[in-house]
């Protein structure tokens, strides 16, 4: 042990006193951790092949165009984008991507048995939550943003330059890019929000997710009532082409943007606070885990 | 906080169920800077106690302070606490420098301060050559290492370590009880359990023993022994005519068993007062003309109180 | 110093067959897994249907009770290659969900914690660990899978005469065959993601993705493309191609059997071969 060491160890450099300043030094830190994990670890090789899917098939779709209609009618291609955004983007890739990470962000280091030592670390169980959710959410949005957006732009490469062109700018494709990314991140949030919950309350999180994704699935079956207590109801709501459900849907008025966003934002704040809740009272008993 | 539980810390009938199970059970302690050793058979509950003083167990009743603060304030608390605990794992995908670095980033420090603090923590340990491997792939003694770096990384006044010797070599085992008492000599609280009792005897402070959820006994060694009055507490004594000095003793009642060794130049004698005895040998060597050697006590160390307290279940009168 | 007789002998006594060697792997597992009250639960849920089956059954030949109940089951639920391929595509449902308990953890345990050397250092080969592994999951599958289901078609036959199995012989090997494929699909899938994903929480999530994101996949490709090809990539619609094709029902399918049933051997001979690449004595930390 040289002296230098022993001197950087007894030099008590203070840390900020407890405030918003420390908190988001403290979160901003998490969030790089979490974020180099969620992004570049191994547990990210499944969410990169997840979100790689829409992009190859939009990106086969264009090279092998399947009807003459789809190069020519911009509506087609608006509408199967559309049915694929529903049924690949939002069910599959961005549910199923969502729990496999954020029920990883705690219940992941359960099972690593290594949730310990940010629990010894200095700062409240509360901000630690804080920060993995928003660490979740990051990785989420920069993985599944550019999915949703290349694959968009992907469903215009079978028209000229100057057309595709055009039809994004004054066609009302940015507008619809815009709706399909404000989708993409509120279906990251609320998704995330529910699925760390689930990773901190249950021992067993996937089989809460079994059911999570059965529920939303028979969404199109539920009255309209019902058909609110999900996420995928606000998110279709606000999406910029609705799809159809097919013959046996029940058929309920989507809800109104301003209703659907502060909606899904303050179940994803309920949800987080809850997990917050949790953390607060977790013990560490790995062998009971 | 009150200047006394400042620099201490408190258990007040702190009581700890697993359900059904006793973890551990009216645990009341007031702990002092220096080494402080939890000793006790596996299950008698020093992880429970160690958990529950840095908040990774809850209290089903009673009150925990820490110099002053809870386990509830992690915040301030593991500003002051550090705790290598017995859990062998590790972040996957981690270097060792980057584990303990990573951590000091998640209590606020800067990337700079992080990254000096854990150079000097890894520097203390003696890991700085396999700071950049993968914890992963350390060897049991280097992973205990970093572990500990880790714990002591953010400058802590109180150090709890978990079976900190478990899978050090010899000479490791040295080093880091000699780095144990340097700590202590900084004025650090050390709460080390071990099973090793001769190191714990060598290193601590004071000890408190557990045994099945209970504190069986709290204090300095030499102490403890003294006040176990049932157990009689046994003396060699080597000198030149063995029987006579027997049979003086047992003359002036000092000692209640006296047996010659093979050797014929010592005795092995029990006394129940040893105060008495060691005062009143003097004057029996100087009256009968005897010549002494040597005097010790066999059974004053951690193992015979150990041994008396816990396996046999005996209790400090 | 002393110095010790070295006295040490090796075990000379008798040994296990060496066919049946695997077996002291699903002894142990299996009575491990039904120590969670949740997997208890769900396979004994998963009688329900064989049961109400069997009621069915009964009262399909039971003129009283018929009469009795007034109960038109005869016209409405025929026993028949419908009735049976409900049974083999509900029974799945409750296979996947047992895999699901069961599968991930059986590899990934020894994975984590560092199991597997201790398992092949003794007379023991890669091939009988996972023989062993699988022979848990397919136990557990086949007791909800072809097993009732051979007793729904012995109940059957006993019920309508002997005659009645000889003309529906390709019942008989489609219920058997049919849920074989699911067995050997879901309990080879469930090995091979434990095999690659240490931790059972995310082997379980990550065969819950295998799952539904091909289904999903396939939906998307058929609307996409105006094909029914996009079943190739769901095991799921592969699978109920080839059990309609077994039991020679008329219900719709996305692809023929024969491609449908190439698909399912490519997907089974990943796994193995992932299987293959994982399940070795060491493991080189970098």
């Amino acid at each position: 042990m040289t002296a230098k060491s022993q001197e950087a160890l007894g030099d008590s450099s203070p840390l900020a006193p407890a405030t918003i300043g420390l908190w988001t030094a403290q979160i901003s830190s998490i969030v790089r951790i979490e974020l180099r994990r969620s992004l570049f670890g191994r547990r990210a090789i499944l969410t990169w092949l997840l979100a790689v899917t829409p992009v190859l098939l939009v990106l086969s779709m264009a090279l092998f165009p399947p009807t003459a209609r789809w190069i020519a009618d911009a509506d087609v291609r608006a509408n199967v984008w559309a049915y694929l955004f529903e049924t690949l983007v939002l069910r599959a890739v961005i549910f199923f991507g969502c729990a496999w990470s954020f029920m990883n962000l705690f219940r992941g280091e359960i099972v690593d048995r290594s949730l310990h030592y940010s629990l010894l670390a200095a700062v409240r169980r509360d901000v630690l939550v804080a920060g993995k959710y928003i660490a979740g959410v990051l990785a989420a949005v920069s993985i599944y943003l550019p999915t949703v957006l290349l694959s968009i732009a992907l469903t215009y490469l079978p028209m000229r330059t100057g057309d595709a062109w055009r039809a994004i700018t004054s066609g009302g494709g940015l507008k619809a890019a815009a709706g399909y990314a404000t989708v993409t991140i509120l279906a990251c949030v609320g998704y995330g929000a529910a699925f760390m919950a689930m990773g901190l309350f249950f021992r067993n999180p996937i089989f809460p997710a079994l059911l999570a994704y059965g529920w939303e699935f028979i969404n199109f079956l539920l009255p309209p009532v019902l058909k609110q207590i999900s996420i995928v109801h606000f998110l279709r709501s606000i999406s910029p082409v609705r799809v159809s459900e097919g013959p046996f849907a029940i058929l309920a008025e989507p809800t109104a943007w301003w209703i659907a966003v502060p909606t899904l934002l303050i179940l994803s704040s309920i949800l987080t606070v809850l997990s917050g809740w949790r953390l607060r009272r977790y013990e560490i008993q790995y062998g009971v885990d | 906080m009150t200047a006394a539980s400042g620099d201490r810390i408190v258990f007040e009938d702190v009581s700890k169920f697993y359900g059904e199970i006793l973890g551990v059970n009216r645990v009341s302690l007031n702990i002092s800077p220096g080494i402080t050793s939890l000793v006790g058979p596996n299950g008698s509950g020093k992880t429970t106690v160690m958990n529950l003083m840095t908040g990774l167990l809850r209290a089903s009743r009673g009150k925990i302070r820490v110099l002053g603060f809870g386990p509830d304030e992690p915040e301030m608390l593991f500003r002051l606490v550090g705790y290598c605990a017995q859990f062998d794992s590790f972040p996957p995908g981690m270097t060792g420098f980057e584990f303990v670095a990573s951590y000091l980033g998640i209590y606020g420090y800067s990337r700079r301060d992080a990254v000096r603090r854990a150079e000097a923590a890894i520097d203390r340990v003696g890991l700085t050559e396999a700071a950049r491997r993968k914890a992963a792939g350390y060897s049991k003694g280097m992973r205990q290492r970093i572990r500990l770096a880790q714990s002591i990384a953010h400058g802590p006044r109180v150090l709890v370590l978990d079976e900190p010797l478990n899978g050090l070599d010899p000479i490791a085992r040295a080093e880091a009880i000699s780095l144990f008492r340097s700590f202590a000599a900084e004025g650090l609280h050390l709460i080390i359990s071990s099973h090793i009792l001769h190191e714990v005897d060598v290193m601590s402070d004071r000890v408190v023993l557990l045994n099945n959820g209970y504190v069986v006994a709290e204090g300095g060694v030499r102490g403890m022994r003294d006040e176990m009055s049932e157990h009689p507490m046994q003396v060699l004594v080597r000198c030149d005519r063995p029987a006579q000095l027997a049979a003086k003793l047992f003359e002036r009642a000092l000692v209640v068993e006296a047996v010659a060794q093979d050797d014929g130049r010592s005795l092995f004698v029990r006394t129940k007062d040893a105060d008495r005895f060691f005062a009143s040998i003097g004057e029996v060597v100087l009256s009968s003309n005897l010549s002494i050697e040597s005097m010790a006590p066999v059974d004053d160390d951690l193992t015979a109180v150990y041994q008396y307290l816990i396996e046999t279940g005996g209790s400090v009168s | 110093m002393a110095v010790y007789e070295h006295s040490y002998a090796p075990y000379t006594g008798a040994l296990t067959p060496r066919w049946s060697r695997f077996l002291v792997i699903p002894r142990h597992a299996v009575r491990e897994v039904f120590r969670s009250r949740l997997l208890t639960g769900t396979f004994a849920i998963s009688f329900v249907y064989p049961l109400v089956s069997a009621i069915l059954i009964y009262l399909h030949h039971n003129i009283n009770a018929l009469s009795i109940f007034e109960l038109p089951v005869r016209a409405l639920l025929p026993i028949d290659s419908g009735f049976f391929q409900a049974y083999v595509s509900t029974q799945a449902i409750f296979a996947f969900l047992i895999t699901l308990f069961v599968g991930p953890a059986l590899i990934a345990s020894d994975l984590t914690n560092n199991g597997l050397p201790l398992y092949l250092a003794r007379p023991f080969t890669r091939f009988e660990y996972i023989a062993g592994k699988l022979t848990v999951v397919v136990a557990l599958l086949s007791a909800v899978t072809w097993l009732p289901g051979m007793l729904l078609i012995g109940l059957q036959a006993y019920l309508e005469g002997g005659s009645w199995l000889v003309r529906h012989l390709p019942l008989v090997s489609g219920v058997f065959f049919g849920s074989w494929m699911w067995i050997a699909v879901l309990s080879m899938l469930a090995l091979a993601v434990s095999a690659f994903v240490r931790r059972a929480i995310a082997a379980r999530a990550a065969l819950f993705g295998a799952m539904i994101v091909p289904s999903a996949l396939a939906a998307v490709i058929n609307f996409s493309f105006r094909t029914t090809w996009g079943g190739l990539v769901s095991f799921r619609s592969c699978l109920d191609s080839i059990l309609v094709a077994l039991l020679g029902s008329e219900t719709r399918v996305d692809v023929p059997a024969g491609p449908a049933l190439f698909s399912i051997l490519l997907l089974v001979g990943m796994c193995a071969g992932a299987l293959a690449l994982r399940v070795r004595a060491y493991e080189v930390v970098r």
